[in-house]
């Protein structure tokens, strides 16, 4: 009797044992796609192929949503390239965490790499097409998302992951450890990771990184209706940069990661290029069930962000970077233009002799780091400041925001929604000096002014206070050097939406109000933009002090509705209208100078429309999208050494009109229980409708200038707008085997606002029959990068030891090894002649600016090894 | 067992997070040369020997040669570009303060100044450098074609330069030697443009509407401004600042007499002085 209790027991128990086993023979092969394909997405991978521009945001969209097969996978499959979808700027993709936005508000983008190496915590999310409604958010143009980051959400058990990798890092540890939902009714739940390269373990030379994450999350249920959570993460990061480059340099150097960035002092590897960023964040959620049908969210976040981005910098003195575009052969030689008058048998001889010293060694097309330090030993002894020095570009942000949601379930098939977002952000921007490089004297004074203005005089300084108070005062590491300022945004928001479900239809509407206030305060007095008596004696504050504030008032509405006609197949549509705010980051003319808001400031507006197709049966699951975006009254900012006239410059676009339209394909094919087939495709274009209106100032003058730029036609950058895919994906006995091709086409590079400058590309000519002034425009067209074919590869097993199980997957990455596949770049803003100083066309260039712009390539064959373990 | 895995892993990851930019001004490299070291002093000639062998290239408008020679100049930097009043070259002297040589180095680098100072000591490896006349001022480059198709003596690439150079012992502003205008205005311009003056005057601006040195708004086409300097004691003498030197903004006062400090160099068959930095502007 006791002997068939025994079998009894053992039989209990037995039994969901043997149905765990089962189930997890599915889930497990299914978590190892889930971790395959979250090692790949885009968001994880690209953090040092950024523009100047995109210094401190990784600029991808992190779209998904699992009722639709493309947008499920386009982060995963084509983020080698850096594929932006819709090739929207990711300003709109929305992420909230726990219900509250958390998009930088200064520039409305967030920063992925700031919940790096945490992915334990991260997996956790909803994500959303542009047209679903959920339960969080009206979604935003590029999607949104909402990560959950409450602990008793998070995975229990220990976890332990070690990783190897030839990407931006080269070695990866992490741990988690969750408790679950306790009898008691806490979670606790914490992460901690560290990603390590160094410059020589990192695939792309002259580049480190150098990361430790860390994340804990702590709920507690206090009763069936309330529960508080507590988490904190930070991840703070060192990391060196990459530089884009010109094909001529990718030729020279015979590699297409090339990295300009970088160079040796005293024989060892050194960057110029290294980014430092922190941003300890917590957030508090309160979880409030009122009653069965109605819920309330609400989370408050608090965060500081410290991010600086050095620079190597010059002064009076050689422009140091090693692909500056004197020292190419091609500055000597026309090789775009053999019948240039300027190519002679000399000039073949002074390109022979430029190649051979580019091809001769890996120094030679670096930076020569001790020759810097030998320049400013020389001024040392001349008692002069230095000739080279590092800066640190600072932008610190204190943020704290606000996001509350309650949510109605008003009958069984229709939902209400109601929800708030306050945010206030103080972003403060300051430069610091961050190495004198040897040299003993550096003054805050702006070098790009002298000539134009005497040494010494007031529009030499970069802070007039400075001359007043301080006298002639030598500034050193950690002083503060051309500008410092802040900016103040505070936002509300409110959004309302509504969903039901009707017949065959489910339907949703939403709308949404919201008031934006900014302003500056300088903190410098800047002698080219000084403060001064306005005609009533009233001080105006031009770059010192607090500029007057802006305020915005916008809103939208969303309509969609799905439509099931049976046997699997069904229709999805929606339309918006919105206007947004114009965001900080954009509304100064210059604000490392002065307190100007860019004139013709408005909300810009967007329409959008979407029609979807899709049909889901034993075999198929099928998703096809067509979508039109139309968005005017935009405005863009960007700012930039102008090499053409020796000063900074400031760019502000503004009516900014254009359109983004396309079609997306993503079928998967369910061939057997353990074999399936992925294709997918897009066809998108984007152009700008008109020509915007500009106005650029040079920190050398302090005026604005007016122009139009010429840009209608010109295209989104740095993604490309076709891209083809299949996969195929095979599971048997825990193992999952994948096989990618994807081909990606029309990548265009961004272009430059002032190669396209009314007075750059405008002729005035008398018409020879009439006598009339005729003026006839040479817009270049916009400069392309080269797509092509990339075959990836994914396997993973799982195995167990004892009861534990282990995952092993390695990734493939462009296997054919195929590296012409241009990621993205930029046009070079120069013109292929000189400018002299009063604004008049100096001689043609040799060099042709035009024939090259800098660019990105795609990593040849890359891996990365993970293994997970729990327990 | 678990707590010490979990110590031990956060351990290891803080210990491997150390910074990787740091330290670099702890151990800076003193040793380095831009110049080149191995160079060894043999058939060294005088710079008016150098000119006197290629003179119808230096004097011929347009034209240059390759010096095929193994020899060498040794002298001394008596003029950099320190002040971007003259933009890419040095001035080096050779020979006695009686009877000494001039001649103009032109390089393609900007700051030459960083690296080299007036009063410095070099050596010059001559073979395989080109020599020619601009405007008629013997200098050392490389053929440049500019873009009407003008061939004629232009700049040698930074590399070539510093290939060519060494050092001879620290830099000595003694050695400058700086004469008076009035002294010099009638000499031969073949030997002594080049040589480093010094010259009281009024300065009469070429647009009296712009009391400045160099206006962008004035400037011809080789970005420069020619005023002329009323020389004290009689005689005129074209003074050139380019619209990129430090010191273009200059206020002029009319009629003040300056005493001015510079590089008297020829423009074919006159003399045109050149002011190098701020401090070589005296009221």
């Amino acid at each position: 009797m006791r002997r068939k209790h025994k079998l009894l027991v053992l039989a209990l128990f037995a039994a969901p044992l043997c149905y765990a086993q089962t189930k997890t023979d599915t889930t497990a092969v299914s978590n190892l796609e889930e971790e395959i394909q979250l090692e790949n997405s885009s968001f994880v991978l690209s953090e040092s192929q950024l523009n100047q521009d995109d210094d401190q945001t990784v600029n991808v969209i992190q779209v998904g949503s699992a009722n639709n097969v493309y947008t499920n996978n386009i982060g995963y499959l084509w983020s080698p390239v850096r594929f932006k979808f819709r090739a929207y700027d990711s300003r709109y993709n929305d992420v909230y965490m726990n219900g509250v936005m958390v998009n930088n508000i200064e520039n409305g983008r967030f920063n992925f790499s700031t919940i790096g190496g945490m992915n334990d915590a991260t997996r956790n999310q909803d994500a959303v097409s542009p047209f679903e409604d959920n339960s969080f958010s009206i979604a935003n143009l590029g999607g949104s998302n909402n990560y959950d980051f409450r602990a008793s959400m998070l995975p229990a058990g220990h976890k332990a992951t070690l990783s190897g990798a030839n990407r931006n890092y080269t070695l990866r540890g992490m741990y988690s450890y969750g408790t679950g939902l306790t009898d008691k009714g806490w979670a606790f739940f914490g992460t901690v990771g560290y990603r390590w390269a160094n410059m020589q373990t990192a695939a792309v030379k002259g580049t480190f990184y150098n990361s430790l994450s860390y994340f804990l999350s702590v709920e507690k249920v206090i009763n069936d209706r309330h529960s508080i959570n507590l988490a904190t993460w930070g991840n703070p990061t060192e990391r060196a940069q990459q530089g884009a480059s010109t094909d001529e340099a990718y030729w020279l150097a015979n590699d297409r990661q090339y990295n300009p960035y970088w160079g040796y002092q005293n024989g060892k590897m050194r960057s110029s290029r290294v980014v430092n960023n922190y941003e300890p964040t917590a957030l508090l959620t309160w979880d409030y069930k009122i009653n069965d049908k109605m819920k309330l969210t609400t989370s408050l976040i608090g965060k500081y962000v410290m991010y600086s981005a050095t620079r190597l910098q010059y002064n009076d003195s050689q422009n140091p970077a090693p692909d500056y575009w004197k020292n190419f052969p091609s500055s000597q030689y026309d090789v775009w233009d053999i019948e240039n008058i300027q190519n002679w048998d000399y000039g073949i001889g002074a390109w022979q002799s430029y190649y051979d010293y580019w091809t001769r060694s890996d120094a030679n097309r670096q930076i020569d780091f001790d020759r810097l330090y030998a320049a400013n030993r020389t001024n040392n002894a001349q008692g002069k400041d230095a000739a080279y020095f590092i800066t640190a570009r600072h932008n610190d942000n204190l943020n704290l925001r606000l996001g509350s949601t309650f949510d109605y379930s008003i009958a069984k098939n229709l939902k209400w929604r109601v929800g708030l977002q306050l945010g206030t952000n103080k972003g403060l921007h300051y430069q610091t000096i961050d190495d004198m490089m040897g040299a003993k004297y550096m003054h805050n004074v702006n070098n790009y002014a002298i000539g134009t203005y005497m040494p010494g005089s007031d529009h030499s300084y970069y802070n007039l206070y400075d001359k007043l108070y301080n006298g002639d005062r030598i500034i050193g590491v950690g002083d503060y050097f051309g500008y410092d300022y802040s900016i103040i945004v505070r936002d509300v928001k409110a959004w309302s939406s509504i969903s039901w479900d009707k017949g065959i239809g489910h339907y949703f509407a939403s709308a949404k109000i919201g008031g934006t206030q900014m302003w500056r305060n300088g903190y410098m007095n800047n002698g080219i933009c000084p403060n001064y008596a306005d005609g009533n004696g009233h001080e105006v504050r031009f770059s010192y002090g607090k500029s007057q504030k802006a305020g915005f008032l916008d809103g939208g509405a969303k309509l969609g509705a799905t439509f099931n006609l049976g046997r699997g197949h069904g229709i999805n549509l929606g339309a918006g209208f919105e206007t947004r705010a114009p965001y900080a980051s954009t509304a100064f003319v210059s604000p490392e100078m002065n307190n100007n808001f860019v004139k013709n400031l408005y909300n810009e507006k967007i329409v959008s429309a979407e029609l979807g197709y899709h049909l889901n049966n034993n075999w198929l699951q099928l998703n096809v999208t067509g979508y039109y975006t139309h968005t005017f009254d935009g405005t863009d900012w960007q700012n930039f050494y102008f090499d053409d006239v020796n000063s900074f410059t400031y760019v502000s676009l503004t009516d900014i009109s254009k359109s983004y339209y396309g079609v997306e394909v993503g079928a998967k094919f369910k061939i057997t229980s353990n074999l399936d087939i992925t294709a997918m495709t897009t066809w998108s274009d984007n152009r700008y409708d008109k020509d915007s209106r500009c106005v650029y100032m040079l920190s050398t003058q302090g005026t604005e200038n007016q122009t139009i730029c010429h840009n209608e036609g010109m295209r989104e950058g740095s993604t490309p707008l076709s891209a083809y895919s299949l996969a195929v994906n095979y599971r048997i006995n825990r193992w999952y085997l994948s096989l990618i091709g994807n081909y990606y086409d029309r990548i265009y590079l961004s272009y430059s606002p002032c190669q396209r400058y009314e007075e750059n590309v405008a002729t005035v000519t008398a018409d020879p029959v009439t006598g009339n002034m005729v003026t006839t425009y040479d817009v270049p067209e916009q400069s392309r990068g080269k797509g092509g074919f990339m075959l990836d590869a994914s396997i993973g097993k799982q195995i167990y030891i004892g009861n534990h199980p282990m995952s092993i997957n390695l990734t493939l990455t462009n296997i054919l090894n195929n590296r012409s596949i241009c990621t993205g770049g930029f046009e070079q803003s120069r013109s292929n002649y000189s400018t002299r100083k009063n604004g008049t066309q100096g001689n043609e260039r040799i060099y042709d600016f035009r024939m090259n712009p800098k660019k990105f390539y795609a990593q040849g064959i890359n891996f990365m090894l993970n293994i997970n373990y729990r327990f | 067992m678990k707590k010490n895995y979990i110590l031990l892993t956060l351990a290891l990851g803080l210990a491997a997070s150390s910074c990787q930019n740091n330290g670099w001004d702890d151990d800076p490299y003193t040793g380095y040369t831009i110049w080149n070291k191995t160079l060894q002093e043999h058939n060294v000639i005088s710079i008016q020997e150098l000119k006197a062998k290629y003179s119808t290239y230096i004097t011929n408008q347009n034209q240059f040669a390759e010096i095929t020679t193994d020899s060498m100049l040794r002298g001394t930097v008596i003029c950099t570009d320190d002040g971007g009043n003259l933009t890419q070259q040095i001035v080096l002297q050779d020979g006695t303060r009686q009877n000494p040589g001039f001649l103009i180095i032109g390089v393609n680098m900007n700051a030459l100044y960083n690296f080299i100072q007036p009063g410095q000591e070099i050596l010059f490896n001559l073979k395989g450098v080109y020599i020619g006349g601009y405007g008629q001022n013997a200098q050392l480059g490389y053929p440049n074609k500019n873009a009407k198709g003008v061939e004629r003596i232009g700049r040698m690439t930074q590399q070539d330069f510093w290939s060519r150079v060494k050092f001879l012992g620290a830099p000595d502003a003694s050695r400058v030697d700086t004469l008076d205008y009035d002294a010099v205005k009638n000499l031969n311009k073949d030997q002594w443009a080049g040589c480093i003056v010094r010259v009281r005057g009024s300065i009469t601006t070429v647009n009296p509407e712009r009391m400045v040195l160099a206006a962008p708004e004035d400037a011809d086409d080789g970005n420069g401004v020619t005023n002329t300097i009323n020389v004290q004691g009689g005689g005129k003498l074209d003074l050139r600042t380019s619209t990129y030197a430090d010191f273009a903004s200059y206020p002029i006062k009319e009629g003040h007499v300056y005493t001015l400090y510079g590089v008297l160099s020829r423009h074919i068959d006159n003399w045109q002085f050149s002011i190098r930095t701020l401090s070589d502007i005296v009221e």
